[in-house]
C-alpha cells in the first residue's frame, strides 16, 4: 500500500540522484560519468547545471560581520536561555482541579434543572411525589406575598388543594395521618379568616364546594382506613367548623328557615338531607354510624342555608350530592 | 548505521549529546551547532530569497528562533537538522508572504561599479545567482524547496526528505524534474 503512494522514481531519477549524491561527496564529474556510461551523455549537462547551481548560491556568502554578530546574539540568548528560571512544575492537582471545576458546574446545571422541573412539574404532586416538597414551597410564597381577598384566594386554593391530594391518595388506600392533618391544618386557617373578614357569595359558594368534597372523600378514606378514624374525624371536624362559621353569618337573607331539616340518621330515605351524606352513608350504615352523622352534619350546615336563589328549592341542594355520589 | 545517518545531519559530532548540552546553556555546544548550521541555512535561505539583506534578516530570524525553542525541542520527533530546516523554511515562507502583503517586489541585484581588482568577476557572479534566484521562483514550490535544500543548504536526499516530510523518492523525483527545468531556464554560454 505504502508503495501505491510512494512509487519508485523512474529510472534517470534514480541515476541522477545516485550521481549527485557522488557529486555531492567530493568525486570529480568525469570520474561520476565514468561510471554510467550508458547515460553518460544526458547525465553530463544536469551534473554540470546542479554544479554550476551549487557554486553560484555558495559564491554568495554572508559577510563575515554578519555571520560574527548574529553568532554572538546566538550565544548571549543561549546564556540568557540557561539562566531563565525553570517553568513552574505544574500543581500536581491542577488537573484534579479542573476536573472539580467542571464537575461543580455540571452540578449547579444539574441541581438548577432538577429544581425549575420541580417547580414547573409540582402542581398535580401529591404527599410522597419527589416534587411535592417543591409545591409545598410555592404555596409557602405565594401565601407570605399574597394581601387581603388575594390571601383568602389563595387560602382556599389551598384547602382545596389538600382535598384534592387527600381524594387522590384515597384512591389508593394511601392516605396518612399528616395528610389528613394538613387538611385540618388549612381548613382551621380558612376558619380564622372566616372570623376575621365577610366571605362574598363566590367564597361561599367555594367554601360549600369543599365542604362537600371533603365530606366524600373523607368517607371514602374512612371506609378503606379505618385505622385513621380520629384523624379523619377531626379533619371533618375542622372543616365543618369552618363551614359553621362562614355561614353563620349569612348575608341579608330570605326565606331562611325553609329548611332545617337536620334529621341526619336516616340521610339515605329523605330526599332532603340524604343528599350529602352519598355513598358512604347509604352502603356502609352500620360500620360508620358515628362518621355518618359528622359527614351529614357538615352537609346539612353547608347546605342548610337558604341563601341563594338557586338554593332555595330542594333540586339545588340535591346538586352537589348528586355531583358527590357518582365520584366513588 | 544507515538509520543513523538518516536520523542526523551533523555526522561530524554526536549531535545528540551537543544538543542536550546547548540545552544546557553550554556554550561550545551553542557555538557547534551555530558553525555547523549557519552556512546551510544562510545559503537554503539566501537561494530562496531576493537579495542578501533579505536573506541576512531571515537567517537572523531562523537562529533566534532555534534558541527560543531550543529547550522544548526533543529527539522523539524530528531530527535536530530536519527541526531547524524546518524553522528555516517556515521563517522564508512567512517572510515571503509578508513581502507580498506589504506589495514589495523583491529587486533583484545590480551591478554596482566598483573599483575593485575582481570587479568583473563580481559582476558575473551576482548575475549568475540573480538569475538562479529568478529562475528557481518559476518552479513550483515543491521543486523549490528541494532545490534549494539539496544545493543551497547540501543536504542530501536523505536529510532534505526528512526536512520537508517527505520520502526519499519523492525528492528524488522531484530533485531530477527541477533541474531539467532550470536547464532550460537559466540561459547558459
Amino acid at each position: 500500500m505504502r508503495n501505491f503512494f510512494d512509487p519508485r522514481p523512474g529510472y534517470d531519477a534514480a541515476v541522477f540522484a545516485e550521481a549527485q549524491a557522488l557529486a555531492d561527496d567530493g568525486l570529480d564529474r568525469e570520474f561520476v560519468l565514468g561510471l554510467f556510461p550508458d547515460d553518460a551523455e544526458w547525465l553530463d549537462g544536469l551534473l554540470a547545471f546542479s554544479g554550476g547551481l551549487k557554486d553560484a548560491i555558495s559564491a554568495d556568502p554572508p559577510s563575515y560581520y554578519f555571520e560574527a554578530s548574529l553568532k554572538s546574539r546566538f550565544l548571549a540568548a543561549g546564556r540568557e536561555a540557561a539562566r531563565a528560571p525553570e517553568p513552574q512544575p505544574v500543581f500536581p492537582f491542577a488537573r484534579m482541579r479542573t476536573v472539580a471545576a467542571s464537575m461543580s458546574v455540571a452540578l449547579s446545571a444539574a441541581v438548577v434543572s432538577v429544581i425549575t422541573l420541580g417547580f414547573v412539574t409540582a402542581g398535580s404532586a401529591v404527599p410522597g411525589d419527589w416534587n411535592y416538597s417543591f409545591k409545598l414551597a410555592n404555596e409557602r410564597i405565594e401565601y407570605t406575598l399574597s394581601r387581603g381577598d388575594s390571601r383568602v384566594d389563595v387560602q382556599f386554593r389551598l384547602a382545596e388543594a389538600r382535598v384534592q391530594e387527600i381524594r387522590v391518595l384515597s384512591s389508593r388506600g394511601d392516605v396518612s395521618a399528616s395528610d389528613l392533618a394538613s387538611l385540618e391544618r388549612e381548613a382551621r386557617a380558612l376558619g380564622d379568616l372566616a372570623r376575621t373578614q365577610q366571605f362574598d357569595d363566590e367564597q361561599l359558594e367555594r367554601l360549600k364546594g369543599i365542604a362537600n368534597r371533603s365530606a366524600v372523600v373523607l368517607n371514602e378514606t374512612r371506609q378503606k382506613q379505618p385505622g385513621l378514624e380520629p384523624e379523619v374525624a377531626a379533619a371533618a371536624a375542622a372543616v365543618n367548623s369552618v363551614a359553621t362559621t362562614a355561614l353563620a353569618t349569612p348575608p341579608p337573607a330570605t326565606p331562611s328557615a325553609t329548611v332545617t331539616p337536620t334529621q341526619t340518621p336516616d340521610a339515605t330515605t329523605t330526599p332532603p338531607a340524604s343528599v350529602t351524606p352519598t355513598p358512604a352513608t347509604a352502603g356502609t350504615p352500620a360500620t360508620t354510624p358515628q362518621a355518618t352523622p359528622a359527614a351529614s352534619a357538615t352537609a346539612n350546615q353547608v347546605v342548610t342555608p337558604p341563601e341563594t336563589p338557586t338554593a332555595t328549592p330542594s333540586p339545588g341542594q340535591a346538586t352537589p350530592a348528586a355531583s358527590a355520589t357518582p365520584t366513588p | 548505521m544507515a538509520n543513523q545517518s538518516v536520523d542526523t545531519l551533523a555526522p561530524e559530532f554526536d549531535e545528540r549529546a551537543v544538543v542536550t548540552a546547548a540545552q544546557r546553556g553550554e556554550q561550545q555546544a551553542l557555538s557547534d551547532l551555530y558553525e555547523y548550521y549557519f552556512p546551510k541555512v544562510y545559503r537554503y535561505v539566501n537561494a530562496r530569497l531576493a537579495t542578501s539583506e533579505d536573506a541576512e534578516d531571515v537567517t537572523t530570524e531562523v537562529f533566534l528562533r532555534i534558541i527560543d525553542n531550543l529547550g522544548s525541542f526533543s529527539f522523539r520527533g524530528l531530527p535536530f537538522g530536519a527541526w531547524v530546516f524546518r524553522i528555516a523554511r517556515n521563517e522564508v515562507v512567512s517572510f515571503v508572504r509578508r513581502q507580498k502583503v506589504r506589495g514589495v517586489t523583491a529587486e533583484l541585484h545590480e551591478a554596482i561599479p566598483d573599483t575593485s581588482a575582481d570587479y568583473a568577476l563580481e559582476i558575473e557572479t551576482q548575475f549568475t545567482i540573480a538569475v538562479v534566484r529568478e529562475a528557481t521562483g518559476k518552479l513550483p514550490e515543491a521543486q523549490r524547496q528541494v532545490i534549494t535544500l539539496r544545493f543551497g543548504a547540501g543536504l542530501t536526499v536523505a536529510e532534505t526528505a526528512r526536512a520537508l516530510n517527505k520520502t526519499e523518492n519523492n525528492v528524488k523525483v522531484l530533485q531530477h524534474k527541477a533541474i531539467a527545468k532550470l536547464q532550460t531556464l537559466v540561459p547558459r554560454d
